[in-house]
């Protein structure tokens, strides 16, 4: 008796408990890849989605295509968009948010809260700011590679480790920047004319104060910055002797803050540890003479440590403190914090910072000796 | 008579403990200190979990409403039982309730609150109904795999780890830590007075000491371990999310193929949640069965759970409320309950304990000793 019951009933459970109250078909889902955000004509904001389209038949074919939609605020833009698309986005796979450099002048929070507070999006999300061109126009230029813009820029950001003149920053990471005594910096895309393409490219960063778009570093300012942050992973450190231009591969950067208190001033101690192999040099260097590599890593040291005070020197220009400078000094001494934390934007100019460059060649690749 | 072993009343205390508290962390509010005010709760409660472990080691095989009227007699021991009941069933609710907004808020988002918290509180009244001893057997199968869930996943996300962010250390000032520190007390160490309506089961009453002792030590270390986590994942916004650690392991990223792994985190919520609702389902059963005069406490276990569920759903009216009575009101409302009912009843049972003491000694050591040596067998 007691099976016979049991046995409908779970049964019955079985199907109720699936889940399956929200289930969502594919094919009735617009799949958003990237978005561009800009001010709006009528409306506050304009944005604009990159989406996926999966072709039917035997080979699936992806292709994307860009739509515009205004909206009060960025959701209600977001649920407009069914107007246009007849589905409703999916945002689980959001890879890049192009922001345009007027919203970010004005307060760049203002449109990346609703991507932080979603549930569906992701905090990997790329955050971009357009120079020199609306946001909507990235999305709408022509597509280098792949089958859409958002997922290519993306991956340039991720591969950038290898380049470093761009600083990747995720949502997940420039909110915790916000949050901390930091200014984040953004990468910068802008198009370029490329035979009888327009295509977007990355070069460089966006650095805000104050949640305000304050400048912008050029692609070896960038760098530098990222040599201070600790966030070198690779890229190349072309240093001049003269005649030649070399190429040093950086293959391990390590930097050190640490702040030193003596009497009233107060001093950054910054120690930049690299290893570097030599990959390139535009004519003859004999490597092989042991005065002649100490030479070459000499001036390595001099020539990045010239850039770094170059970028410090731009960064206290913008009153931006890019580096995480007070975030260390509040890290270490959250006393001496206290004091200047009123008046830390005048302090930040001020502030002693002893850079010592150590670069270590370890390596010429594969080559001992050069032709003539 | 159920009984259950020293190991699974461990088990069930660690979950127990665990239980809603690493789903939404205690309502600690000292950012990259919280895992500072992490130890403190647990050392304030060391001595209550004495206190605690001294009412039942008084009372062995007797529960909480038989405690109550033995010592207070049967109108103030109605009222004990009474406001026992009511904080078990609260608890019960609550846990019930956070997890539910969370299932709710992080995957099902369409499907009503209701029906999730409907299908959890399925399992917890099938549990509370089997008893103590099911629930026991199945912690110690239940509470390794927890354990490994968390360290799998603490290990995994040692790369997303910016150990910087724990500084400065202290910054928030003695007084400010020992204060979010009582927040951690009452949530979750001091929900363990619920385990009094337990622990009339063990096979020795002595054991209650090393069951409080040793789950507190536990779950404690996983606690603060896992806060220590979150500080070193979110840093600067770990306050800012109602899952901490679900937000915090949502960060691992191994490659292109480990990530999103934060499903995985869901299933020790699940089990956890389901310990420490089934716990307090059962003590609610037992104190109604008590108060009106039942014979068998099963019979009420389905629609006290079902009471349970709804109050669970009329508890709040939002998450921010939610948030909210975690972070501000809990702490004070968990007071009488935590601090000051189990205090009266401790002295009230050592004065009795005192008075009674000549000629019950020779009567107990006796019943001890056979235990004891039953025991001895077993281990």
């Amino acid at each position: 008796m007691r099976k016979v019951v049991l046995l409908p009933a779970l049964a019955f459970m079985l199907l109720m408990l699936t889940s399956c109250w929200n289930y969502r078909e594919v094919n009735d889902l617009a799949i958003v890849i990237g978005a561009a955000i800009d001010k709006g004509m009528t409306e506050n904001y304009l944005l604009t989605v990159e989406l996926l389209e999966v072709g039917g038949g035997q080979d699936t074919e992806v292709t994307s295509k860009a739509l515009s939609v205004e909206g009060e605020t960025v959701f209600d833009a977001v649920r407009k968009l069914i107007s246009i698309e007849r589905k409703r986005g999916y945002w689980g796979h959001i890879r890049a948010l192009i922001v345009s450099e007027e919203i970010a002048a004005e307060d760049l929070t203002q449109v990346i809260r609703f991507f932080r507070q979603d549930a569906e999006t992701s905090g990997d999300l790329h955050i971009i700011i357009s120079k020199g061109c609306r946001a909507e126009d990235i999305l709408h230029a022509d597509i280098p590679h792949g089958t859409d813009i958002s997922t290519s820029l993306a991956q340039c950001l991720e591969s950038s480790r290898f380049l470093s003149e761009s600083p990747s920053t995720p949502l997940f990471k420039l909110s915790q920047e916000l949050k901390s005594l930091i200014s984040p910096t953004l990468p910068v895309v802008t198009l370029i004319k490329l035979k009888d393409m327009t295509i977007p490219v990355l070069s460089g960063a966006a650095v805000f104060h104050n949640k305000k778009l304050a400048g912008y570093l050029d692609g070896e300012e960038t760098k530098a910055m990222l040599f201070l942050k600790d966030e070198i992973k690779g890229g190349v450190l072309v240093t001049r002797k003269d005649p030649a231009l070399l190429s040093l591969e950086i293959l391990e950067n390590n930097t050190k803050i640490k702040t030193r208190n003596d009497g009233k001033q107060l001093a950054l101690d910054i120690t930049v540890e690299t290893k570097a192999a030599i990959n390139e040099v535009t004519c003859n260097i004999e490597f092989s003479d042991p005065t002649v590599f100490d030479e070459i890593q000499r001036l390595a040291e001099e020539q990045l440590g010239k850039k770094l005070e170059d970028v410090i020197d731009k960064a206290r220009s913008l009153r931006a403190d890019i580096f995480g400078f007070g975030q260390k000094i509040y890290e270490n001494n959250p006393r001496k914090w206290a004091e200047i934390s009123g008046n830390y934007d005048e302090e930040f100019t001020n502030i002693r910072v002893n850079i010592d460059v150590n670069v270590d060649i370890v390596n010429t690749s594969i080559i001992y000796k050069q032709f003539e | 008579m159920v009984k259950i072993t020293n190991k699974e009343a461990i088990c069930i205390a660690v979950l127990f403990l665990l239980g809603s508290n690493i789903v939404i962390g205690s309502g600690m509010d000292v950012q990259n200190d919280n895992w500072i005010a992490g130890i403190f709760g647990f050392a304030y409660f060391v001595p209550f979990a004495f206190m605690y472990a001294r009412i039942q080691a008084l009372h062995g095989g007797k529960d909480l409403p038989e405690i109550a009227n033995h010592l207070f007699g049967r109108v103030f021991g109605f009222i004990i039982t009474a406001v026992y009941t009511w904080y078990s069933l609260h608890v019960g609710a609550l846990v019930l309730r956070n997890f539910g907004e969370f299932v709710k808020i992080t995957t099902l988002t369409e499907t009503p609150l209701l029906v999730i918290m409907l299908s959890f509180s399925v399992i917890i009244i099938a549990a509370a109904r089997l008893g103590i001893e099911v629930m026991g057997r199945l912690s110690t199968y239940a509470l390794p795999l927890v354990v490994l869930i968390l360290v799998f996943m603490e290990a995994m996300s040692v790369s997303q780890m910016n150990f910087d962010f724990v500084k400065p250390v202290f910054v928030h000032g003695f007084q400010k830590i020992a204060r979010a520190g009582f927040s951690a007390f009452t949530f979750p160490f001091g929900e363990s007075v619920i385990f009094l309506g337990i622990l009339y089961s063990l096979k020795k009453r002595e054991s209650a000491y090393r069951i409080y002792m040793t789950g507190m030590v536990i779950s404690g270390i996983i606690l603060v371990t896992l806060t220590l986590m979150n500080i070193f994942i979110l840093g600067p916004v770990e306050g800012d999310f109602y899952f901490p650690s679900h937000s915090s392991f949502s960060r691992i990223r191994l490659g292109d193929f480990l990530q999103r792994m934060e499903g995985t985190i869901s299933v020790s919520y699940a089990i956890t949640c389901f310990i420490k609702a089934s716990v307090c389902l059962f003590v609610a059963c037992k104190g109604i069965a008590s108060v009106f005069g039942l014979s068998d406490y099963r019979f009420i276990t389905i629609q006290t759970g079902l009471i349970m569920t709804y109050l669970a759903f009329i508890l709040y009216k939002n998450t921010v409320e939610m948030e909210n009575w975690v972070i501000n009101v809990y702490k004070y409302y968990a007071i009488p309950f935590q601090i000051v009912i189990p205090l009266l009843i401790w002295i009230r049972a050592e004065f009795k304990n005192r008075k009674g003491k000549r000629p019950k000694k020779s009567e107990e050591l006796e019943i001890n000793g056979g235990e004891q040596e039953e025991a001895g067998n077993e281990f």
